[in-house]
C-alpha cells in the first residue's frame, strides 16, 4: 500500500492526497517503522487492551534499535581487532619507512670504489623574504648588505620592495651569516632549510662526478647521468674510481704539464679484466663546489669528450689486425728504405732506418712506412671492420653524457687507410683508446667500460675481437717497445710495463702544425698478465733542455706512466717481479726474428 | 535486592576503572608520542651531524693533503720495488741463531728477547709522558 501510495504520489500529486484521506478513513496509522502496518486496530483493543499494544510496539522498537546498535558496535569491534591485531605488522613497516623518510629526501652520496665520499649533501639555510611584511626595506637592505657582501644593495632593495610574498635573497648561507641575520630581528625575513651539494675532493674527481645546479639538479658528470637514481635511492652510488690512483695520475700529469709548459693533459687507468675505469683525469680541472666560475676549457673532459688523433699508438691496432688476420707473421717484415708517395702526401719515418724491418722492429722504431705496408696489405675494408670491432668508430658506451664522437674520414680511401694505420686522419677519445687496448692485451675480449663499480659476480658484456695468440704476441711487442724502443722511459722496474708512445701533430685550420703536438703513452702492466691499461696524454708540450728539445710521447708521457705505475703498483697490490726472466724470453723473440731477418735484409739490398 | 546492589556497585567500579585506564593509556600515548617526536628530531640532527662530519673526514683525507702531512711529519718514503720480498726469501738470522744455540726451546728465545727489550720499550713507552715524540702522527692542535 505504501508502495502504491508512493507511486501515485510521484505520478499524480492529487491522487496521493485522496489516498491519504482514504487511509485516514480506514483508520490504519502510517508508522515509520512499518512493522505494525497490518495490525487490526479494533481487534487488539478488544482482546488485550491499548496498554498491551503500546508495550508490544515499544518492545519491537527496542529490538530494532538494539539490533542496529549491536551491528554498529560489532563493526567497530571488528575494525578494532583488524587495526590492532591484523594490521599490526604493516603498521611496523610504515613506521620503518617513516623513520627512513627524512633520509630519502636527501640526494644520496657518491663515493669512490673504497667508499671515500666524493659528493654529499649538507644541510644549509637559505634566506628568503616575504616582502609584504618587511617594514623598512631601505634599512633591511643596508643591514643585509653588510652581512652578504656578494649581493649589491640595489639588488636587495629591489627584492625587498617587490611586494612579493616569496623572494630568495641568498641561497646557502654560512652558519655565521645565518646567526647575524637572525639577530637583526627584521620581520619578514625567514630561513628555509635546504641541502647543498658538497664535493670534498674538489677538482680531483670533478670531471667524473660533475656538479649540480643550486636546486640540486645534476648538470654534468655522474650527477647528471644518474640524477634520478641519486634522488630516489638512499644507498650511495659507488664509482669505479680509486681516489688514490686518481690523485697519483693527476699529480704526475700536472707535474709533466708544468715541466713542459703544456696547455692540458688527460690520463686514464682502465681495468682490462672487468672494464672499470680506475682513474680518469682531465687537466686543467675545476672546483665543482664553484662550478659556475669555471672556464669552459677546464670543464671540458679531455678523457671522454675530447677526440684526438692519437698518432703512433695506433700502430698497435694495425699490427694486431695484420697478425690476427694472418696477413703477416711475427717474423715477417717490410723494406722501409723508400718513403711512400700518395698524391700530394709523402709518408716518411721520423727516424729512418733505411732497411728491412721485422714486425717487432717496425713497432720498436715506430716506422710509419712499415705500418703503412702492413695496413695496405690488409686493405681498407679489413681495417675499417677491425677498428669498428674495437669500438673506435662510434661513440663509446659510457655512464657519462660527455662522450665524444670519433672523427672519421668521410670517404675511407687508400690514403686514409695509410694515415689511419699510424694514427692520423682518425680522432678518438682516450676512453675509446684504453677500452680497445684492453681488448688487445687481455686475451682478446672487448669489455664494456664502466665508471660504476662492478660487483664480483657481475657478467660483463664482452665480445671477442682477436685471438688469444694474437693478444699474447701484441703483449710481447708492447714489452719490446719498452725494452728497446721509444717507450724506454716507461720501464717501471718490476712491474713489466709494455706499451707504445705516440706523438701526433695537431691540426689548425686544416693543416698540421709542427710545434703543436699531442704526446702520449699507452701502456699495460704487468704485461705477462695485464691488469691495467694506462694512458697518459700531454697537450702541446714544449721541448726543454733536459729532453734535448724533444717533446715526443717517449720523452714526455712515458715517464709519467713510469712514475704512475711505480706508485700505484703497491697500492693495488701488484707484486713486483724479477723482470729479467720474463724479459729474456721476450727478448729471445726479437733475437730469433732478427736472426731470420738477416737473410731477408741481404735479399732486399 | 542486596545482590542487585552489589552487582550495581561492581559494575560502577568496573566502569570507573575502565574510564581511568582509558585516560591513562591516552595520556601515556600522548607522552610517548612527544618523546618519539623529540627522539626523531634528535636522530635527524645526529644524522645531519654525521653527514657533515663524514664530509669533513673525506675533505681532510684528500690524498694531496695526506701526502703533504706525511712529507712534513713522517720519515716515510714511497715503497721501492726492492723492499718487497717473499717471506721465504728472507735469510734466517744467523746472529740470533748463534746466541740461542745451546738453549732448547721457544721459552728461551722469548726470555732472551724480553731481556733485551726493556731499555727500548721504556724510551718509547708511555711511562714517561713528559718526553715529546719527535714525530707526531697527526697535526693536531696539541702539537702545534
Amino acid at each position: 500500500m505504501t508502495l502504491y501510495a508512493n507511486d501515485s504520489d510521484r505520478l499524480e500529486p492529487r491522487a496521493s492526497v485522496e489516498n491519504a484521506q482514504e487511509t485516514e478513513q480506514m483508520g490504519t496509522p502510517c508508522h515509520p517503522c512499518g512493522l505494525d502496518r497490518h495490525i487490526d486496530h479494533s481487534a487488539y483493543t478488544v482482546l488485550d487492551g491499548t496498554v498491551k499494544q503500546a508495550l508490544e510496539i515499544g518492545k519491537t522498537r527496542l529490538i530494532a534499535t538494539g539490533l542496529v546498535l549491536s551491528v554498529a558496535f560489532f563493526a567497530i569491534g571488528v575494525r578494532l581487532v583488524d587495526l590492532t591485531l591484523l594490521q599490526g605488522k604493516t603498521g611496523a613497516v610504515t613506521h620503518q619507512t617513516a623513520a627512513k623518510a627524512p633520509g630519502q629526501t636527501v640526494r644520496s652520496d657518491i663515493t669512490d670504489r673504497n667508499g671515500v665520499i666524493l659528493a654529499t649533501s649538507l644541510p644549509t639555510a637559505s634566506l628568503f623574504a616575504d616582502a609584504r611584511l618587511v617594514p623598512d626595506a631601505e634599512f633591511a637592505a643596508r643591514e643585509l648588505q653588510k652581512i652578504l657582501p656578494s649581493k649589491s644593495r640595489a639588488e636587495l632593495l629591489a627584492k625587498l620592495k617587490s611586494g612579493k610574498q616569496f623572494v630568495w635573497l641568498q641561497r646557502h648561507l654560512t652558519p655565521r651569516q645565518q646567526s647575524q641575520i637572525n639577530s637583526l630581528g627584521i620581520p619578514g625575513l625567514n630561513f628555509r632549510r635546504e641541502q647543498r651539494r658538497f664535493y670534498p675532493h674538489g677538482a680531483l674527481t670533478a670531471h667524473a662526478v660533475g656538479f649540480t645546479s643550486i636546486d640540486n639538479q645534476g648538470l654534468a658528470g655522474v650527477e647528471q647521468s644518474f640524477d634520478e637514481v641519486l634522488n630516489s635511492t638512499a644507498d650511495p652510488l659507488k664509482l669505479s674510481l680509486d681516489v688514490r690512483v686518481q690523485h697519483i695520475m693527476a699529480e704526475e700529469l700536472s707535474a709533466a704539464m708544468t715541466e713542459f709548459s703544456a696547455i692540458g693533459a688527460a690520463g686514464m687507468v682502465y681495468d682490462v679484466q672487468n672494464g672499470e675505469v680506475v682513474a680518469m683525469v682531465s687537466l686543467p680541472s675545476y672546483d665543482p663546489n664553484h662550478a659556475g666560475s669555471a672556464v669552459d676549457d677546464a670543464r671540458f673532459n679531455r678523457a671522454t669528450l675530447g677526440v684526438y688523433e692519437m698518432g703512433s699508438v695506433f700502430k698497435l691496432f694495425t699490427a694486431a689486425m695484420a697478425l690476427d688476420e694472418g696477413i703477416v707473421n711475427i717474423d715477417d717484415g717490410y723494406d722501409t728504405s723508400d718513403p711512400i708517395r700518395v698524391g700530394r702526401f709523402t709518408i716518411r719515418d721520423y727516424k729512418p732506418k733505411n732497411r728491412w724491418l721485422s714486425i717487432p722492429e717496425i713497432l720498436i722504431y715506430s716506422s710509419n712506412i712499415g705500418t703503412v705496408h702492413m695496413a695496405m696489405e690488409a686493405g681498407t675494408s679489413k681495417q675499417k671492420a677491425f677498428l669498428s670491432n674495437l669500438g673506435l668508430t662510434r661513440p663509446a658506451h659510457f655512464e657519462l653524457s660527455e662522450i665524444g664522437r670519433p672523427t672519421l674520414p668521410s670517404r675511407w680511401r687508400d690514403v686514409n687507410t695509410m694515415t689511419i694505420s699510424f694514427g692520423h686522419g682518425i680522432a678518438v677519445s682516450p676512453l675509446q683508446l684504453v677500452r680497445a687496448t684492453g681488448a688487445l692485451v687481455n686475451g682478446g675480449e672487448l669489455k664494456q667500460a664502466s665508471l660504476i663499480k662492478r660487483s664480483a659476480d657481475e657478467t660483463i658484456p664482452a665480445t671477442r675481437v682477436i685471438s688469444e695468440k694474437t693478444s699474447q704476441q701484441i703483449r710481447r711487442l708492447m714489452r719490446l717497445v719498452v725494452l728497446h724502443g721509444t717507450g724506454r722511459k716507461a720501464n717501471a722496474e718490476g712491474f713489466m710495463v709494455g706499451g707504445k708512445s705516440g706523438t701526433a701533430e695537431k691540426i689548425r685550420n686544416g693543416r698540421y702544425v709542427k710545434n703543436a703536438r699531442m704526446s702520449s703513452f699507452l701502456g699495460a702492466f704487468p704485461i705477462t698478465d695485464p691488469r691495467y691499461v694506462v694512458f697518459a696524454m700531454i697537450d702541446e708540450p714544449k721541448g726543454i733542455k733536459r729532453t734535448h728539445g724533444f717533446a715526443t710521447g717517449g720523452w714526455v708521457a712515458a715517464p709519467v706512466v713510469k712514475r704512475l705505475v711505480e706508485r700505484m703498483g703497491p697500492l693495488v697490490s701488484i707484486e713486483p717481479i724479477e723482470d729479467h726472466i720474463a724479459d729474456e724470453r721476450i727478448d729471445q723473440l726479437l733475437i730469433d726474428v732478427t736472426a731470420r731477418a738477416g737473410g731477408q735484409n741481404l735479399a732486399s739490398q | 535486592m542486596s545482590m542487585n546492589k552489589l552487582a550495581l556497585f561492581a559494575w560502577l567500579a568496573a566502569c570507573a576503572v575502565t574510564i581511568w585506564f582509558a585516560f591513562h593509556i591516552k595520556y601515556k600515548v600522548q607522552e610517548s608520542k612527544a618523546e618519539l617526536g623529540i627522539a626523531r628530531a634528535e636522530m635527524q640532527q645526529d644524522r645531519e651531524a654525521i653527514r657533515v662530519l663524514e664530509a669533513e673526514w673525506s675533505f681532510l683525507n684528500q690524498p694531496s693533503h695526506l701526502a703533504d702531512l706525511a712529507e712534513r711529519h713522517l720519515d716515510f718514503a714511497p715503497m721501492l720495488v726492492e723492499q718487497v720480498v717473499h717471506l721465504g726469501d728472507i735469510p734466517a738470522r744467523e746472529v740470533q741463531a748463534n746466541q740461542v744455540q745451546d738453549s732448547d726451546g721457544l721459552e728461551d728465545i722469548i726470555e732472551d728477547i724480553l731481556r733485551n727489550a726493556p731499555e727500548n720499550s721504556k724510551q718509547d713507552g708511555k711511562t714517561q709522558p713528559g718526553s715529546a715524540r719527535n714525530v707526531p702522527l697527526m697535526r693536531t692542535g696539541a702539537t702545534q
